[in-house]
């Protein structure tokens, strides 16, 4: 490997950070290879092993705390096929409700919380301010129906699992608790102000979209696969559904049963980082770079399944056309389809009959060794993957988790970028902030890998051969 | 002498208070409504000093002491919470923390728990030790206890439960120091342990060490303090073991053996597996819409009324073309003793029908058909007995899934009183307890029984008898014991038994004998005679019983004997069905229970809280009911005399009527007008219809 | 008054507990309005180095070498430092791993899992190594004060920030400790 020089981004620096990013030039300056390591590793795959199986819904959801019920539901579909039972209807509204809850709060968050400032105050706005704090200084009235938005999803999963982070509600077999009439009625008077908020934000990344159409495609635009869970009518299925890989042509290139997804995908391990990357099998690594969240979802559906939500998704598709379809930047949008998608679809569940229901677990013991469950995370594609022993003792656990399937696009992104705003060793003026907004597209949920919650804080150093500091740019 | 006995004084944190000598610290406490925090000490559970949590000051001495362990004394000073007091707890909380690994966020007890509540309590809001970061072993080998190692905190309740409250014997303390672990019998797997399932020991635990893997993490969704708790009686096996359930948003958290309030060492909690586990098992799909057949073979919902309208035209059509003899009716024997009258009478004035009986065997009723010689109705002693009998005879295949908590009282007044025992049968249930064993081959068993009944008139002949015992004396064949021993193959060890338990027998002044639901269901006469002759040989328990307990297979099977026998007469012509009315019960232990539905029914209907998967195909109509948990209802106890009222813990779906009311509304469809006016008074008239077969009077 | 500054730090743990943060919703405006919050995971007042600030507030546990230089890092920077969290307070549900060695459970992650093909354990000057062990942070260096919770309710840091505000050095009352 060329190592004439190495640019060094670290989310602040080699204190916390459990992601940061080198670029390496080669010796005409222009950048060979740039990579996002991921600096955390906890263990999860080992120490699991020789706990009870019927644990694992609530030790693994302690690996994300901004995902935990993807997390737990991931883990209690594996469970319920360990124990080989099909759940009583209403259990499965309950936790698809419970899933919709943790879409519209993590949405949400990355929405308002993380991607808002970008887009209201600006990329190189003074970075004092971009944060959440600065939108409710410029915005009090949008960052508060955001903050209001998010709460909204949060008080979803708190209905149901008495808590909001790290709830405890799905167990092997259905759920713990059925949902109160009340609680079913506070939620339904919460859409029309939730509703509302929505279609602030989607006005407000659609015009931002139609102002900047010459960087959306030009930024971190390239050609990938895309994968999502699928239902009959290829409309979006969070909870459960067939996995489809689609080309950037919109060719189906696969679409199985997500417990046959070792056929179809693999990881590979870099030694400079403690994220895998996972990689469509069939085309090998790393050609078989895939992406997942909102943007594979929407790219691997043929439609939206709810009202509304297929209007602007419609309207994506129009835009999408124009050579946009890979831009990276387009997650943004995608996301808030998808948030409006989850409104809709909450309110459906809870207007449900069944859904106050009483009849909520069945009881079995394990009848199979093994069990895989897959459920689309707000990130995107989840796996968790059990073997158990004949009493229900983990043997051994895979997981992949949503973000790692991105782990692969989100080097090519930086890789783009950094291209873009690196040459003959120059670099241009942006480069931090653009690098930092191609990562946080893909709103990694890097606590179930590392994090990068806030905006990185900036400074890159520039090293000689010899390691000498050449140059430092500093964020002002 | 007693009322003599002088109450010491003493001084409870500033307050001076008058108590019985024999209490000890923190009785007194207790009584005095001072609360002083415990862990290894439990109402239930004799008391070990061994974790210190209970500690006070006594008289200002420098060493504090167990106030659970400590008599009372005149003129003692009792000082239960200052700084040090607490400081010392907290530290021994600490120390149990750091010991192990009690990662809350996970265990599956984490706000049922008293080591938590302690901590919380105490404000151990971080450790100031290191922690030891240790594995221990997680053993799940039983699909009900769990057990955790990493949780135990070693306070030996679990120990204690095993032997006090079920009798067991089966956990104990292995290995030693930081390495100590609770194991079962000799550091065997739970599963390969003679562990019977009964759950005292989690009960009991202080921790999520021994937990009920069917309840995980309910309690992160509120506070305990808003669960609503019910103390009412498990129906499951007519023993009416009293239970205190706890429910939370109409939901069934857990169950618990009820533990007597009182000044005495209360013994008590004690369940079984059904009762404890089972009960929160649910394996089928809620029924929660009428069901009817469509003529392509699938079901589609339908009212009520016209559920119940097809049913009864369906069942009159049978009546019609083969007589009402033709219509079946099958209860469970779970029913409460009101849907067995409303059932009862529905079928009998409904289609004259000759045949209804319980889905579980009901051949049991066998032996009451014997009738004792001397003319007095058959019955039998309350199990509760055992608690007074000096040697119990067990007949046939006792098991442990049968009645589980008369074993365990059985292995309790052996292990505590040096009672004899003696059981007869294919499995000794009271291994290794027992005093002898004669393994028998199923079936044998009464073969045996004639042997010991004739061996034993010949002693007692000897010896001055009883003179109400001549006629029995008179009656009996003489067997000769050598060609049955030689008959059943019995070897010279159960020979020598079957000497011993003659020689037991005689001897004894209060024996009892447990007769099997598969003893008491022999066809064979002359056998069971020889069984309530056997009894008889020592005069009437209590000047009225007979020295029997039969074991039943249903939980209200004496309700249902008694309310359904009279009508279900033997000597009636024996006419094939050709129509049928199921009244099923949950059963949720049983996957598929054992019916004998005659095949090719004209016409099926089931009642049933349940998809009754195992009746699908041959049923027409679906009815649902509410859960047995989800209904008032009265159950008769396994003796017959004991009539307990169990309270409903969960209310029904909206949608669903309770049975009794779907029966009266049959009823009403087949011209039938069944009026019991409200539900409390259909409930005084099961009552007096068992009551009166107490007393003898048969209709 | 010169409002105090807080810094917020993430280590070995979830994110539970800034989520939980975020929980307060509306609340969260007035407290960061009576707060200058530095360096955090939540906003863009990052530094290499950590500027002094009054209140160090900690989530996560010890379980690599930067976490590590982190916490050491912080508590030189600040006067107060609060562990946040079970991960923190106890050092959590990455414990689990510390009766195993380092080497199995990254094997076991890298090499033995299903989907992994060319099983090598990453190691490299771009990524810190692991510790033996995950500890709490009170095993790295002195804390202050204590909020232990699976996460912790969001009103138990707004209760400990208001005392720290009102000058008392925080101590949750029992019925806001939960472990769970």
């Amino acid at each position: 490997m060329d190592r004439s020089s190495k640019i060094t981004i670290n989310p602040i620096s080699r204190i916390e950070g459990h992601g940061k990013i080198t670029i390496h030039l080669d010796e005409n300056g222009d950048v060979c290879e740039s990579r996002f390591h991921v600096t955390q590793f906890r263990g999860y795959e080992r120490f699991c092993q020789g706990r009870p199986f019927e644990e694992m819904p609530v030790i693994t959801q302690r690996i994300c705390g901004i995902c935990p019920v993807s997390h737990q539901l991931a883990s209690v579909k594996a469970c319920d096929a360990i124990l080989g039972v099909d759940i009583p209807p209403t259990a499965g509204l309950l936790r698809e409700l419970l899933h919709m809850g943790q879409f519209i709060q993590s949405h949400a968050l990355h929405f308002f919380h993380l991607a808002s400032p970008d887009l209201l105050l600006g990329w190189d706005s003074d970075p004092a301010q971009r944060n959440i704090v600065g939108v409710i200084g410029e915005f009090p009235d949008l960052a508060l129906k955001g903050i209001q938005l998010r709460k909204f999803g949060q008080e979803i999963i708190k209905a149901l699992g008495g808590k909001k982070i790290h709830p405890a509600f799905a167990v092997p077999g259905g759920v713990m608790n059925p949902l109160a009439e009340d609680d079913r009625d506070n939620l339904l008077s919460g859409f029309g102000q939730a509703y509302e908020t929505i279609y602030a934000a989607l006005n407000i990344v659609k015009d931002w979209l139609g102002e900047n159409l010459e960087e959306v495609k030009r930024f971190a635009n390239f050609r990938s696969l895309y994968a999502g869970l699928v239902d009959e009518n290829g409309c979006p299925a969070l909870y459960d559904g067939k996995m489809r890989m689609r080309d950037h042509d919109g060719n189906t290139l696969a679409e199985f049963d997500p417990s046959r997804y070792l056929e179809f995908i693999a990881e590979q391990v870099e030694p400079w980082s403690y994220l895998k990357f996972p990689f469509f099998k069939p085309h090998g690594y790393p050609d078989g770079c895939y992406r997942v969240g909102p943007l594979g979802r929407l790219n691997a559906a043929d439609a939206m399944g709810t009202s509304e939500a297929q209007q602007e998704f419609e309207h994506y598709q129009q835009l999408s056309k124009n050579g946009l379809k890979g831009s990276t930047l387009l997650f943004h949008y995608t996301r808030l389809i998808e948030l409006l998608y989850c409104l809709e679809k909450a309110e459906e569940l809870l207007e449900d009959h069944l859904i106050c229901g009483h009849d909520i677990r069945i009881t079995a013991d394990p009848s199979n060794r093994e069990g895989i469950g897959v459920i689309e995370a707000p990130r995107g594609t989840l796996i968790h993957h059990y073997q158990v022993d004949k009493y229900g003792v983990l043997e051994k656990v895979n997981l992949i988790v949503a973000t790692g399937h991105n782990n692969l696009a989100m080097n090519y992104s930086v890789n783009l970028v950094a291209k873009e705003y690196i040459r003959g060793g120059e670099i241009r003026e942006g480069l931090l902030n653009r690098v930092e907004g191609a990562i946080r597209c893909y709103d990694p949920c890097l606590s179930c890998s590392t994090h990068a919650l806030g905006q990185m804080p900036l400074k890159i150093e520039i090293f000689t051969c010899a390691g000498e500091l050449l140059n430092e740019i500093r964020r002002p | 002498m007693k009322n003599d006995i002088q109450p010491v004084k003493m001084t409870i944190d500033g307050q001076e208070v008058l108590v019985k000598p024999e209490l000890t610290i923190l009785q007194a406490a207790q009584q005095n409504g001072i609360r002083i925090p415990t862990l290894c000490h439990h109402a239930a559970l004799s008391d070990r000093g061994g974790c210190r949590m209970c500690v006070v000051e006594v008289d200002g001495a420098p060493r504090l002491a167990a106030s659970c362990v400590t008599p009372v004394r005149d003129g003692m000073q009792v000082v239960t919470v200052n700084e040090r007091i607490t400081e010392t707890r907290r530290t021994i909380l600490e120390f149990l923390f750091a010991e192990r690994n009690h990662n809350c966020m996970f265990c599956p007890q984490s706000g049922d728990c008293e080591l938590q509540d302690l901590a919380y309590e105490l404000q151990m809001d971080h450790l100031t030790v290191p922690q030891s970061f240790h594995e221990f072993p997680v053993d799940i080998t039983s699909d009900t206890i769990g057990l955790d190692h990493n949780r135990c905190i070693l306070c030996g309740r679990c120990v204690r439960a095993c032997e006090e409250i079920s009798g067991c014997y089966v956990l104990n303390f292995q290995n030693r120091g930081p390495g100590t672990l609770i194991g079962f019998d000799l550091n065997e797997i739970r599963e390969e342990s003679a562990c019977t399932s009964c759950g005292a020991c989690l009960q009991v635990c202080p921790t999520g060490a021994l937990y009920n893997r069917y309840r995980t993490h309910y309690s992160v969704k509120g506070h305990p303090k808003d669960w609503q708790t019910i103390q009412t009686v498990c129906p499951l096996c007519g023993l009416l073991c009293p239970t205190v359930s706890t429910i939370r948003d109409n939901h069934l958290l857990k169950i618990e053996g009820a533990i007597p309030a009182g000044d005495e060492q209360p013994e008590g909690g004690q369940l079984c597996r059904q009762g404890r586990f089972d009960v929160l098992k649910n394996s089928g799909r809620r029924l929660l819409h009428p069901m009817v057949k469509k003529a392509d073979g699938s079901w589609a919902e339908a009212s009520w009324e016209s559920a119940l309208d097809i049913t009864i035209d369906r069942l009159n059509a049978v009546r019609d073309a083969h007589g009402g003899n033709a219509v079946v009716g099958l209860a469970s024997g779970l029913s409460s003793n009101e849907e067995l009258v409303c059932f009862r009478d529905l079928m009998v004035k409904g289609w004259e029908t000759g045949q209804i009986a319980t889905l579980e065997n009901s051949g049991f009723q066998n032996i009451y058909r014997i009738g004792p010689d001397k003319g007095q109705t058959f019955k039998e002693v309350s199990w509760k007995k055992i608690a007074e009998a000096d040697f119990i005879l067990a007949v046939g295949a006792v098991t442990h899934d049968s009645q589980p908590v008369v074993g365990s009282l059985i292995r309790k007044r052996i292990i505590r009183d040096n009672m004899r025992s003696a059981g007869i049968g294919p499995n000794d249930f009271l291994y290794p307890y027992g005093t002898h064993h004669i393994p028998l081959k199923n079936g044998d068993e009464l073969l045996l029984i004639k042997t010991i009944l004739s061996e034993a008139i010949k002693v007692m002949k000897k010896t001055a008898s009883a003179p109400d015992v001549g006629k029995i004396f008179e009656q009996t064949e003489p067997v000769k014991a050598q060609d049955i021993v030689k008959k059943l193959h019995l070897d010279g060890k159960a020979q020598a038994a079957l000497d011993e338990i003659i020689r037991d027998y005689v001897d004894s002044t209060n024996p009892l004998i447990i007769v099997a639901e598969d003893i008491a269901a022999q066809k064979n006469p002359s056998g069971l005679r020889a069984l309530v002759n056997l009894a008889l040989l020592k005069e009437l328990y209590g000047n009225e019983s007979l020295r029997l307990i039969v074991l039943k297979p249903g939980g209200n099977s004496m309700g249902a004997y008694k309310l359904l026998h009279p009508f279900d007469q033997e000597e009636q012509a024996e006419t094939v069905p050709k129509g049928g009315l199921v009244l099923l019960e949950q059963n949720p232990f049983q996957d598929t229970p054992s019916l004998k539905i005659p095949g090719n029914l004209d016409f099926l209907a089931v009642i049933s809280p349940y998809w009754p998967d195992s009746l699908v195909d041959c049923a027409h109509v679906l009815i649902p009911k509410p859960l047995w948990m989800e209904t008032d209802g009265t159950c008769t106890g396994l003796d017959g005399s004991e009539i307990a009222f169990r309270q409903k813990m969960l209310d029904a779906p909206a949608e669903i009527n309770p049975s009794w009311q779907t029966l009266v509304d049959l009823a009403a469809r087949a011209n039938v007008h069944l009026d019991y006016g409200s539900w409390d008074e259909l409930r005084q008239k099961a009552e007096q219809e068992v009551q009166k077969e107490v007393s003898g009077e048969k209709t | 008054m010169k409002k105090p500054k807080l810094a917020t730090v993430w280590c070995e743990a979830c994110a539970g507990c800034h989520m939980s943060f975020l929980d307060l919703d509306e609340a969260l405006v007035d407290i960061l309005a009576q707060v200058e919050l530095t360096v955090s995971p939540l906003t863009d007042f990052k530094d290499y180095a950590f500027p002094q600030v009054d209140v160090g507030i900690v989530e996560g546990g010890v379980g690599n070498e930067e976490n590590r230089e982190v916490i050491e890092h912080l508590r030189q920077q600040c006067r107060f430092l609060i562990a946040w969290g079970d991960c923190a307070v106890f050092g959590g549900i990455h414990t689990l791993r510390n009766w195993l060695s380092k080497d199995e459970v990254l094997r076991c992650g890298y090499v033995e899992t299903a989907s992994t093909v060319n099983g090598i354990i990453p190691a490299h000057e771009d990524i810190p190594q692991l510790l033996d062990k995950v500890l709490p942070v009170n095993a790295v260096v002195a804390v202050d004060g204590y909020i232990p919770g699976c996460p912790p309710a969001p009103e138990a840091l707004a209760y400990c920030l208001k005392e720290l505000l009102a000058g008392r050095l925080p101590v949750l009352p029992a019925d806001m400790i939960h472990f769970d």
